[in-house]
């Protein structure tokens, strides 16, 4: 009998073989390796779905596509978009130390938590005059912040004062956040991001935690958001602390 | 509720902050559909915003039966393949099946060996491409690839088979054991 054909062993999981198709493939190797190697190239195919994706630069940007869906009207609010990206970290000066991005980062997460206790705390009271520190020294070493001037409310009047106050918070610090992942990566030392993003992760398993029995608490919604949008941009922080043959996998 | 259930809820109330989280999350899953779909990395630019605007618009239609993941996967695929469709790179399916055969016996010997599945699958016809990828990749059936593409499910099947056998040629140095590598050979004996 001569080999089976090409098509008919490419089709060896949708069509039986027939009694004397069977008895070639016992006693021929070539067309019995040629069937096996279809089986390995399907496998293959079908691991692709869910293999491990590789690092490769993102076919879209998010500012491109927040402005058709704003154009759309599906996004509420004004852009916050996070500033441009700039040339690769490699090529970036490398006289920033890590201390001072933690402690840019510590004074944004001031600046939010301080918005979120000022406005939890101040809710229907007259005046209260909590010193918004953070927002004077974050503002003071964050120059890319200016763009939008924070204004510190004095007090707070109505629970939807504060929360607006909260929201104007979480907005600048995710900015900063972002602004920075995109333009200090003063800090070398990978174990740090690492470090931080298993702390950013506890966090957002506690709020998830949290948000299982009240889902729709905007408090715990705020740690979340935050809690993940800080894991973004120390990801992002990370990708850029990596040498450049590297990838993150696990941490 | 979980948290892909929270977060699509505030994305559908139109809050920015949680529709980029879930763009941040997927994208690399929705990119790695869209590379593999269009084969062409300049037209994936092009598709793969169109489908993030797409699957933004349809998030009310997620009703949380299908893990938010699986239902983006989903989104992706056909507005990848709509997009596709729209670009007229998938108008010659029908007539690419009688022309793949002729065409994968003619430059089988001088194309080059590929390094990976995904780069095998860029040397195929559009067509062929598509339904390998749907069928071997995604997991779809015959009749779900004809109800997408237009076509039969027998002329699925072909299409199928057909890149099979020019995928196994340019895999060959991959998946062919070294017995089958070579030319014909003697029938050997049963292995049994």
């Amino acid at each position: 009998m001569q080999h089976l054909h090409t098509e008919r062993l490419a089709a060896f999981d949708h069509e039986p073989l027939s009694a004397s198709e069977r008895a070639h493939l016992v006693l021929c190797s070539r067309c019995r390796n040629a069937r096996d190697a279809y089986a390995q190239m399907v496998l293959r195919a079908r691991a692709l779905r869910d293999a491990e994706l590789p690092a490769a630069a993102r076919l879209s940007t998010w500012e491109s596509i927040a402005a058709e869906l704003r154009a759309e009207g599906m996004l509420k609010g004004a852009a916050v978009a996070a500033a441009p990206r700039a040339e690769s970290p490699l090529r970036r000066s490398r006289g920033v130390s890590w201390h001072r991005v933690a402690w840019r980062m510590a004074a944004a997460m001031c600046l939010m938590l301080g918005g979120a206790v000022v406005g939890r705390v101040t809710a229907g009271v007259e005046r209260v005059g909590v010193p918004l520190e953070g927002a004077e020294s974050a503002a003071s070493v964050v120059p890319s912040v200016s763009a939008v001037e924070w204004q510190p409310a004095e007090s707070f009047t109505s629970v939807s004062t504060a929360t607006l106050a909260l929201e104007r918070a979480q907005q600048e610090y995710e900015r900063a956040s972002l602004w920075l992942a995109s333009n200090d990566f003063g800090a070398r030392d990978s174990d740090v991001y690492r470090a931080r993003l298993a702390a950013l992760d506890q966090m957002m398993a506690a709020s998830r935690a949290g948000l299982q029995d009240a889902p729709q608490d905007p408090v715990l919604n705020h740690y979340f958001l935050t809690a993940s949008t800080a894991r973004e941009a120390t990801l992002q922080q990370l990708s850029g602390a990596l040498p450049v043959d590297k990838t993150i996998e696990r941490y | 509720m979980d948290t892909d259930t929270a977060l699509v809820q505030r994305a559908i109330d139109g809050d920015e902050r949680a529709m980029r989280l879930l763009w941040n999350q997927h994208a690399p899953h929705v990119d790695a559909v869209v590379r593999r779909l269009a084969g062409d990395p300049d037209l994936a630019e092009d598709i793969a915003q169109e489908v993030w605007i797409q699957i933004f618009r349809a998030l009310p239609s997620w009703r949380g039966d299908a893990k938010f993941g699986t239902w983006v996967h989903r989104v992706a695929i056909n507005r990848t393949l709509n997009a596709l469709r729209c670009a007229r790179r998938l108008a010659a399916t029908e007539t690419a099946i009688e022309e793949d055969s002729a065409a994968v016996e003619q430059d089988a010997e001088r194309t080059m060996l590929a390094r990976s599945i995904e780069d095998a699958a860029r040397q195929l016809s559009p067509g062929a491409r598509t339904v390998f990828l749907l069928h071997d990749v995604e997991g779809y059936t015959h009749e779900e690839i004809a109800a997408e593409l237009g076509i039969t499910a027998g002329g699925s099947k072909s299409q199928l088979f057909k890149a099979r056998a020019k995928l196994r040629r340019l895999l060959a140095p991959l998946i062919d054991s070294p017995s089958s590598a070579g030319l014909e050979r003697n029938h050997a004996a049963p292995s049994y």
